[in-house]
């Protein structure tokens, strides 16, 4: 122990340490200073700056005895007297906060910039916050906030809110407002699991196989059993209920048990629970575990052959997803010609900034409550109920802030390890993943290979389309049956074509499991499909915005799944607008044609196109419904609560602006809360982009009825009829008299009616495919075009501008929506030039951030136009439909085409190997 | 397998003179580290199970965080100067540019607060990036060991990725560059798998200055990191350059040299040709820009 006095926020602090401990640790656990966050460990990420000295520091890797008679300052030492530092604020009203868990060390990377150089250029800002990373891709409107922030301190101009030339129409709904946790998530107060700390709790950790392939020979934890500080060694006979988990399929067993099969490197074997990290760690490393080695089969591909190793008993085909629509043969007979390829993606990494984390604690009702930033609460509390075999009631599931999830926090991580451990020891349990486990253990994105071949008139006009996808979902199942279905109905685009046949075959192998990352399938559908429509366009010497136009699915067309689409089908407006852009920009000038840059013979620049499409819930004949609570407090303010997840996308932003709009109540009087099984009814997976439509509709109707009931109450009392109440600002106008909220409510609970109620939304039925019917009851479109610049010598890639439109049906947070936008945007950016999952033999080469490279403030585009259609649909809340997911997947496809166009080379696979590239290129040249 | 390897514990010293550091050395070599800013150290450590059991904090020595040019002897820069502090030094801005240019390609912002000349130099690593500027500005590394103080060229002072000449009794104190010619010019470029930040898969620098002595009346000096077991010159380019009056095409033939000399080992960055066809590439572009501006 070393004795350090440091001064931390202005506040002296003198504590015994370990010379081991790193400042963030320190913080952290022995300050209590939460606002801190810890996202790599590994240096890479900026996430745990602080200030020492002033200096913006990795505190992840700064030993705390080097603070020694140091000034620290973190995120909780920003604002004064509650006063926000005009950074705190002005990332608040400039969007600049999502997931908010890059958030503190974004701003304190920004304070020490503003500290050096008050006046920043977006090139300082970009030096400064370069590998500050933001994976929500929120780097656009961090530069913006800074600027504002730098103005108001400079010059002490007021910090404005962004205006946008879409939503609005509403007096709430359509408005930009900040997000009701921003100001939480920018002081450091936001409690994210791992902030969550209880007395006399225990720190859980998993043995995993690190083998891909292989029988559990032996198993021995006697000597981690007997290491002082060990609590509880679990093993798989250690499970009282169901072994297996997961959400479809129940094929994943939380622990592999002797004479038991590994089927991937991250399968769990033991679990430990000990009173510090360390002797959790040293207990693992006691575990004698002897695995017997299988051969792997690695892809999905090799996973269909006969002669393939078996990863399940029962067979490596999870799904064979077939699509049937008119006559094939007729099909390629009648077309004129015929073009063919394959293309492939690979998996990737969701790579949100907090990893998983799960705290579970036995109560004395011998109930268990588990904390865990997931995306599906319900599913959580189910799982963990079957592998504790106890009733649902006995487990109560709690959602503090999640720091990013894109898919990734949908399936059991921890949970069901610390209920375990908990339950063993009748203390609470916290599991939490470092970033090395994380990227080891969560499913992916499927990585594919997709066949496509297209029959077309010579004008250009589809005729017929068969494609063939294979899917690698790894090691079990997850949703891969799902996503991979996604990929099957998007594998042809958003066209008309009369004839269409498509076989998918969803494949096990002794990979990583795959699962839901944004886009869920259809993100490498329309990779495979916009590359080849734009060879099509090349070949036949039509333009490709002419030739996606000229197909696209319009009002009235049928799918390639035999739907009708009747109403609510932007795709062409958002042709038209994305290519009005382009042509702004490019002066005329036709932007697909190869550009050498002034002053730089070795560099060529031009654009790229691509169209797309997205269903808006889970569909195929699932059922899709949420239930939301409202309840009118005695105070006046409305609560809205319902189980559905804020992963950073805003949707807590969105419901209470519909509750607020729907009450005509001020935002401030409508206090939204979120994923707490016990108090909060089912608003089901948040998954699909499917939260604002249907988590918006069931709080829409909540809002409704309670103002029907508040209005049939006064209506009552008043004697008058009901429309003849108003109600505005927090108060019903009866008579020309005013009547508050709480009055209402009061009245409301005199009466014996309780001023509470649950309303359970349906959505529009949909049918399974092959059936007749709607497959899914909304779509979102989006066309994106893409500048790109090519180093002819180094085969580097760049995006130097993006111009995309999506339709949305209605813009209902406009400042959220321009996030998802710009994010989802900067992330295709990442999946087409920086990113890659990489997986050798079933063993994780990229298992550290250093290796995984996700997209900086350095990718992202010189200029950004986002198009907002508002095509509505009938059905959603206001018109709204799905963004959360749409906006990466055009972009791949629109960068590779862009890549041609700029030095005529055609890639079929993402992401771009320079090294590849400079090689074509040189063969090209010479 | 243990998904959470964590920080192997240690104990931390801090060094207050260098007898503290040769007592120490000598007493505990084996299970001891010295650290400057730590940046390398704690990565590594995380990734290995077993650690030193002591880090030896030699930041604080006197004369580790000075910057010192005189115009005859040149420039010394203590081994814990960081690199932030290299890049925004005017003085060095002025006449070493090369050094902060390369200065400013390492990580990032915060780690470049703590990340030292030092550490970079001592950690061997074939794609350091101080490397080649330290290389063409003939930069000695200065050790001290209870025997005295003792220069190294850098060339000497690397032996082979992690390894250098260091004795076990020695530190190294400063990095010394002599006044570097009147007249030159130069630059570093380093690529990267994306535009930045990443380890190079090739970094070029360059420094030209005129030389009348020779039948080009220019000179150049080439350094390269990522190619080969360690950080390199290639001096018969540098002497190829110098024998007649300088052209594109002489520049292109120095480039396909210095391509044959590199020695890169694939992996999952890059592949061996294309790392060998990138060094020609950098080092054309880098030569071409080096003359521009000397002329
Ligand atoms: C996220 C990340 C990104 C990075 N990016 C880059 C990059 O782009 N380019 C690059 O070149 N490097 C990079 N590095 C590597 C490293 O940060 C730099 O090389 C840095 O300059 C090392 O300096 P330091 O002071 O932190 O060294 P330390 O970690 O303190 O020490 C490095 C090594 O030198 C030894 N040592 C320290 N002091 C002495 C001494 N006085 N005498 C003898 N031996 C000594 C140590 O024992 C250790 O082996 C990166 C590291 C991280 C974590
Ligand atoms: S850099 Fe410290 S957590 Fe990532
Ligand atoms: S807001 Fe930056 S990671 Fe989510």
């Amino acid at each position: 122990m070393t004795n350090i006095t440091i001064n931390v926020n202005g506040k002296e602090h003198n504590l015994d340490i370990k010379a081991d401990e790193m400042l963030a640790d320190v913080l952290r656990n022995r300050l209590g200073l939460t606002g801190t966050k810890i996202s790599c460990g590994e240096a890479e990420c900026g996430a745990c700056t602080v200030l020492v000295d002033g200096a913006p520091i990795l505190s992840c890797n700064y030993p705390a005895v080097k603070a020694q008679g140091k000034l620290v300052t973190t995120i909780e030492g920003l604002a004064k007297d509650d006063e926000l530092h005009p950074l705190q604020e002005a990332f608040i009203k400039q969007g600049a906060v999502q997931c908010g868990f890059c958030t503190p060390g974004q701003i304190m990377t920004a304070a020490a910039l503003l500290n050096e150089i008050p006046e920043p250029t977006d090139a300082d800002i970009e030096y400064a916050l370069n590998d500050t990373l933001c994976r929500c891709g929120t780097y656009p409107m961090i530069t913006k906030a800074i600027h504002a922030a730098a103005d108001k301190i400079n010059r002490g101009s007021d910090i404005e809110y962004p205006s946008f030339d879409f939503g609005g129409g509403y007096q709430v709904v359509g408005q930009v407002v900040p997000r009701p946790e921003a100001r939480q998530k920018v002081t450091g107060e936001a409690i994210y699991t791992d902030d969550i700390s209880f007395p006399g709790m225990l720190f859980g950790a998993a043995l995993r196989a690190g083998i891909p392939h292989g029988i559990v020979k032996e198993l021995d934890i006697h000597k981690a059993l007997a290491l002082p500080g060990v609590q509880a060694v679990l093993t798989a006979a250690d499970i009282p209920g169901r072994v297996n988990h997961g959400l479809i399929i129940q094929d994943w067993p939380a622990l592999v048990g002797v004479g038991e099969k590994v089927r991937y490197v991250g399968d769990a074997v033991a679990v430990v629970a000990a009173e510090t990290w360390e002797i959790a760690r040293q207990a693992l490393e006691l575990i004698d575990l002897e695995i017997e080695p299988l051969p792997v089969v690695t892809n999905a591909v090799d996973a269909k052959k006969t002669d393939s190793p078996l990863v399940h008993e029962s067979g490596n085909l999870l799904k064979h997803i077939k699509v049937d629509k008119g006559d094939i043969k007729k099909g390629f007979e009648e077309s004129e010609v015929i073009f063919e390829d394959t293309f492939f993606t690979p998996h990737y990494e969701h790579a949100f900034m907090e990893p998983e984390c799960s705290i579970a604690r036995p109560l004395d009702n011998g109930k268990i409550e588990v904390y865990v930033g997931s995306q599906i609460s319900y599913e959580d509390r189910s799982q963990v109920a079957a592998a504790l075999d106890v009733p649902l009631e006995k487990v109560r599931v709690r959602g503090p802030l999640i720091g990013g999830g894109f898919g990734g926090k949908e399936d059991i991580a921890g949970q069901i390890h610390a209920a375990l451990l908990a339950r063993a020891t009748g203390k609470p349990v916290k599991i939490l993943y470092d970033r090395h486990e994380s990227m080891l253990v969560h499913p992916k994105r499927h990585a594919t290979q997709i066949n496509v071949k297209l029959g077309l008139k010579k004008d250009g006009t589809l005729v017929a389309a068969q494609t063939e996808l294979y899917g690698d979902t790894g090691a079990y199942a997850s949703l891969g049956a799902k996503v991979m279905g996604r990929a099957t109905t998007h594998s042809t685009g958003p066209y008309i074509i009369p004839n269409v046949k498509i076989d998918c075959y969803a494949m096990y192998t002794n990979n990583p499991p795959a699962g839901a990352f944004r886009g869920f399938g259809a993100f490498q559908a329309a990779f495979a499909i916009e590359c080849l429509m734009d060879r099509v366009a090349e070949e036949l010497e039509i333009d490709p915005i002419e030739l996606r136009r000229k197909n696209a699915l319009r009002q009235g067309s049928i799918t390639n799944t035999g739907q009708q689409l009747r109403e609510s089908v932007g795709l062409l407006e958002c042709i038209e607008k994305t290519a009005q852009a382009v042509e702004e920009i490019t002066a005329g000038e036709d932007p697909f044609t190869s550009r050498i840059v002034p002053g730089e013979p070795n560099k060529r620049r031009a654009w790229g196109f691509a169209v797309t499409f997205k269903n808006t819930g889970l569909g195929e004949g699932a059922p899709d419904n949420a239930s939301a609570e409202i309840e009118l407090l005695e105070d006046g303010r409305v609560e809205t609560r319902i189980s559905s997840a804020e992963i950073g996308q805003g949707l807590v932003t969105v419901l209470q602006m519909i509750t607020a709009e729907e009450l005509n109540l001020p935002l401030d009087q409508v206090r939204v809360y979120l994923s707490d099984t016990d108090l909060t009814p089912d608003g089901g997976p948040t998954t699909a982009s499917r939260q604002t439509y249907i988590a918006g509709n069931a709080v829409k109707f909540a809002a409704r009825t309670l103002r029907e009931s508040m209005l049939a109450t006064l209506a009552e009392k008043y004697n008058l009829p009901p429309d003849q109440i108003g109600i505005e600002g927090g108060k019903a106008q009866v008579n020309g008299e005013e009547v508050s909220f709480a009055e209402v409510g009061s009245l409301m609970r005199e009466e014996g009616r309780i001023p509470k109620l649950v309303y359970d939304y349906k959505s529009p039925p949909t049918t399974p495919l092959g059936e007749p019917g709607d497959k899914h009851f909304a779509y979102s479109f989006a066309a994106q075009a893409i500048e790109v610049e090519v180093d002819l010598e180094t085969g580097e890639v760049r995006v130097i501008r993006a111009v995309g439109a999506t339709d949305v049906g209605k813009a209902i947070n406009p400042l959220g929506l321009q996030g998802q936008a710009e994010g989802g945007l900067i992330m295709g950016i990442g999946h087409a030039l920086t990113e890659e999952f990489i997986v050798e033999e079933g063993q994780v080469f990229t298992d550290h951030l250093s290796r995984y490279r996700m997209p900086s403030i350095q990718h992202v585009p010189e200029e950004i136009r986002v198009i907002i259609v508002e095509d509505p649909t009938k059905e959603g809340p206001y018109g709204g439909k799905g963004v959360g997911e749409i906006s990466t997947m055009p972009v791949p496809p629109a960068i590779v085409n862009a890549v041609h166009n700029a030095c005529g080379v055609r890639l079929n696979r993402i992401p771009i190997d320079q090294d590849w590239l400079a090689s074509q290129l040189q063969a090209k040249g010479s | 397998m243990l998904a959470r390897p964590g920080l192997p514990e240690f104990e931390y010293i801090r060094a207050g003179s260098s007898q503290d550091v040769f007592d120490l050395l000598k007493e505990k070599g084996a299970d001891l580290k010295l650290m400057l800013g730590g940046t390398d150290l704690f990565v590594q450590m995380r990734d290995r199970a077993q650690g030193p059991g002591i880090l030896l904090d030699v930041k604080g020595l006197p004369g580790m965080q000075e910057i010192d040019y005189r115009q005859r002897s040149g420039l010394t820069i203590g081994a814990a100067v960081t690199l932030n502090q290299l890049s925004t030094d005017l003085d060095l801005k002025e006449k070493y540019p090369v050094l902060c240019q390369a200065a400013d390609t390492v990580g990032n912002y915060q780690l470049r607060n703590r990340a030292t000349l030092g550490g970079n130099i001592c950690n061997a690593s074939p794609s350091a990036d101080m490397a080649p500027a330290a290389l063409v500005y003939e930069g000695e590394a200065v050790l001290e060991s209870p025997r005295g103080e003792r220069s190294l060229a850098l060339e000497q002072f690397w032996l082979g990725p992690g390894s250098t000449a260091l004795e076990g009794d020695e530190y190294l104190k400063a990095i010394h560059f002599p006044p570097p010619p009147p007249g030159a010019r130069g630059s570093y470029l380093k690529l990267g798998r994306s535009r930045m930040g990443d380890l190079a898969i090739v970094g070029v620098a360059v420094l030209g200055y005129p030389d009348k002595s020779v039948p080009a009346g220019l000179r150049f000096r080439i350094g390269l990191n990522s190619t080969a077991p360690t950080p390199y010159r290639i001096p018969a380019v540098e002497e190829f350059l110098t024998r007649e009056p300088l052209t594109e095409d002489l520049i292109s033939l120095a480039g396909e040299m210095a391509m044959e000399i590199s020695s890169p080992i694939e992996d999952v960055r890059a592949t061996e040709l294309y790392q060998k066809k990138m060094v020609r590439n950098l080092t054309v572009k880098v030569l071409k820009e080096t003359w521009e501006s000397l002329r």
